[in-house]
């Protein structure tokens, strides 16, 4: 028999033991996640429609070697460190070529200057620029773009309703 | 129940409580970084960051001082919120360590949450099992600067309970 004065030393044992099975040891621990600044621009696949529009069925506009079209890209920017390349890319059609023709712009944090005008043919082709001091996250109107299409005769003949469509994106890294 | 019998189970009650098991998590970086090549597809203007991403972060768990044959499970919670819905999640690497030392029902991955969830089972002695890490559901637009991401392991005895 248990002597009952021993009756609590045992039950604290008992207790002290239970909890001792339950947790061993604790580590508290810790890392940094580091998140590179990307400065998103404008938005993703944004889609330009041409003007005029192209209409193959009415036949208009009459095939001319380009057709044009100039509109403001919207954007919001994020944190970004100083001269961070800006990349641009536009996805084309096969058959399609291409020439930017853009402005320097000055949001509301900071100088920005977009690619230079340039050209490119074919599909997923990239432009690359510098962009400078930017800080915060601002709004502005609108970066001014004007980009030519050229379209071939064979092209332009079997246009289907929807090619008029340019996805371009906008992205520093 | 004899009075050498109650010291014998007291000195045994003893014994457990005193001997000490010690638990090291050690990570192989202090910082990790997401960069444009987690975009996916990687250093593509517009895209966003892969779905998941493999984190160039390793950690290895060391427990000691436990007798052989002691079953034991290593649990892990976190007390750090990521933005949105960015999730963090731990794989224990088996084959880092011998065979018979890995116990029952050890997960094969653990999505961290708030409350202590069973990460691995072990048995015996472990030194430097390897655990990676993924981070999930990760967006340019929400995932900025520096985040610290705190885990909390916890060394209970006894094997992992069966998951669900």
């Amino acid at each position: 028999m248990i002597h009952p004065s021993l009756l609590p030393i045992l039950a604290f044992f008992a207790h002290t033991t239970a909890l001792a099975q339950t947790l061993w040891a604790e580590e508290n621990t810790s890392f940094d996640l580091y998140f590179e600044p990307l400065a998103l621009v404008a938005v993703n696949q944004q889609e330009i429609q041409l003007a005029p529009p192209v209409n193959e069925n009415a036949g208009f506009p009459a095939f001319t070697d380009s057709l044009s079209t100039a509109f403001y890209l919207r954007y919001t920017i994020s944190p970004v460190l100083p001269n961070t390349p800006l990349i641009h890319r536009a996805s084309l059609l096969d058959g399609l070529s291409s020439s930017w023709n853009t402005l320097p712009f000055l949001p509301a944090s900071g100088t920005c200057t977009l690619a230079p005008s340039a050209k490119h043919t074919g599909t997923d082709q990239f432009l690359a620029s510098t962009i400078y001091g930017h800080s915060g996250t601002a709004l502005h109107d609108g970066i001014p773009v004007v980009i030519r299409i050229g379209l071939s005769d064979k092209k332009y003949q079997y246009l289907a309703a929807d090619t008029h469509w340019l996805n371009l994106t906008y992205q520093c890294l | 129940m004899s009075v050498r019998t109650l010291l014998l189970f007291i000195i045994h009650l003893i014994f457990n409580i005193l001997n000490g098991q010690s638990l090291s998590v050690l990570y192989e970086e202090n910082t990790v970084e997401i960069t444009s090549v987690h975009l996916h597809p990687p250093q593509t203007a517009g895209a966003d960051y892969a779905p998941t991403i493999v984190l160039s972060q390793g950690a290895f768990v060391t427990v000691q001082d436990v007798r052989s044959r002691t079953q034991w499970c290593l649990m892990a919670y976190s007390t750090t919120t990521l933005p949105g819905n960015t999730t963090l999640t731990i794989f224990p690497d088996i084959s880092s360590v011998p065979a018979e030392t890995v116990g029952m029902n050890t997960p094969s991955q653990l999505l961290l949450g708030a409350q202590p969830q069973p990460l691995f089972s072990g048995i015996g002695t472990v030194d430097q099992m390897l655990l990676t890490f993924t981070l999930d559901n990760a967006h340019v637009s929400q995932n900025v600067n520096t985040t610290p991401v705190y885990i909390q392991y916890q060394l209970q005895e006894g094997a992992c309970p069966a998951g669900p």
